[in-house]
């Protein structure tokens, strides 16, 4: 049996099954998966921590250098005037995403 | 003269799990890079996202005027981004990806010397006034310049040559014909 023909199998069954009783969800909560990479491995990689940076320049532009933030503001063209009239070449342009925004979960 | 690979970036948490209804902390395969243009003018060092899904490499608009570039002379077409119809004018530009040091902390100068560079087409989003990243790394201008491995579980990003794909999984893709 072809992956093909066996999706379209059980694709078939299912449709003659039964619906299931919906059942409410209290709580969702993402569990740690089964596999933890750094029990598995002994390693441990530390993520870049921008998110209190971040939630105190909600909604801005900021400019980053050596973990901390060098200059704000309110667009990236206006953070990046600012930058040259200081003479900053080496800060890092991240916008902040505001506390109700929608996390963006694809770009392209 | 730019580093070995492979070139391993961290993971950039961007919320804590206690801003999210499912628990979840928000970390982006995101690294550092800069344009230069034509004339060796070098734009501003951003944060970049390294994106799978978007098929072109994009950048906001000022950022063409900042290294000398007019993309409004080369092809365009409409692209969806985040969920918008925008327009993108296509320009040849030299992108500079910064090492690992750069970013952690977020901070370097991503020299000619530190960085690794190389030319590709880059998309350039008109009229956009707040855009949630100023460069994406998508499939064309990044991911086939390097092979890219991305790992939740590790929280990383690993970037090595081009060839590191036929090295790892060469055994498993059929001889071309002929």
């Amino acid at each position: 049996m072809t992956l093909t023909s066996k999706y379209r199998s059980e694709t078939h069954e299912s449709s003659n099954r039964t619906a299931l009783p919906r059942v409410k969800v209290m709580r969702v909560r993402v569990a740690p998966t089964a596999y933890d990479w750094t029990v598995a491995t002994g390693r441990k990689m530390e993520p870049v921590d921008l998110s209190q940076e971040l939630r105190e320049c909600a909604g801005q532009w900021v400019a980053l250098r050596g973990g901390r933030v060098v200059e704000v503001r309110e667009t990236p063209y206006a953070l990046v005037m600012a930058l040259h009239d200081r003479g900053i070449d080496d800060a890092t342009i991240l916008r902040a995403p505001g506390p109700a925004e929608p996390e963006l979960v694809g770009f392209g | 003269m730019p580093r070995d690979f492979p070139w391993l970036f961290p993971y950039v948490k961007e919320r804590d799990p206690d801003e999210n209804p499912l628990g979840v902390t928000v970390l982006r395969p995101l690294v550092e890079a800069r344009l230069i243009g034509p004339n060796g003018r070098e734009g501003s060092k951003v944060g970049a996202l390294v994106d799978s899904g978007s098929s072109y490499t994009l950048c906001f608009d000022w950022m063409a005027q900042e290294v000398g570039v007019d993309p409004t002379d080369g092809p365009d077409m409409l692209i969806k981004i985040a969920g918008g119809l925008r327009r993108v004018y296509f320009a040849d530009v030299r992108l500079r990806l910064c090492p690992p040091e750069t970013v952690s902390p977020m901070g370097g100068s991503c020299s000619s010397d530190e960085g690794l560079e190389w030319a590709s087409p880059v998309g350039f989003i008109q009229d956009w006034a707040d855009p949630p990243w100023l460069m994406v790394l998508g499939r064309i201008g990044f991911f086939d310049r390097f092979t890219v491995v991305m790992s939740r579980l590790a929280q990383a990003v690993a970037i090595e040559d081009q060839d590191q794909f036929d090295d790892t999984y060469g055994h498993l893709i059929p001889p071309a014909p002929g």
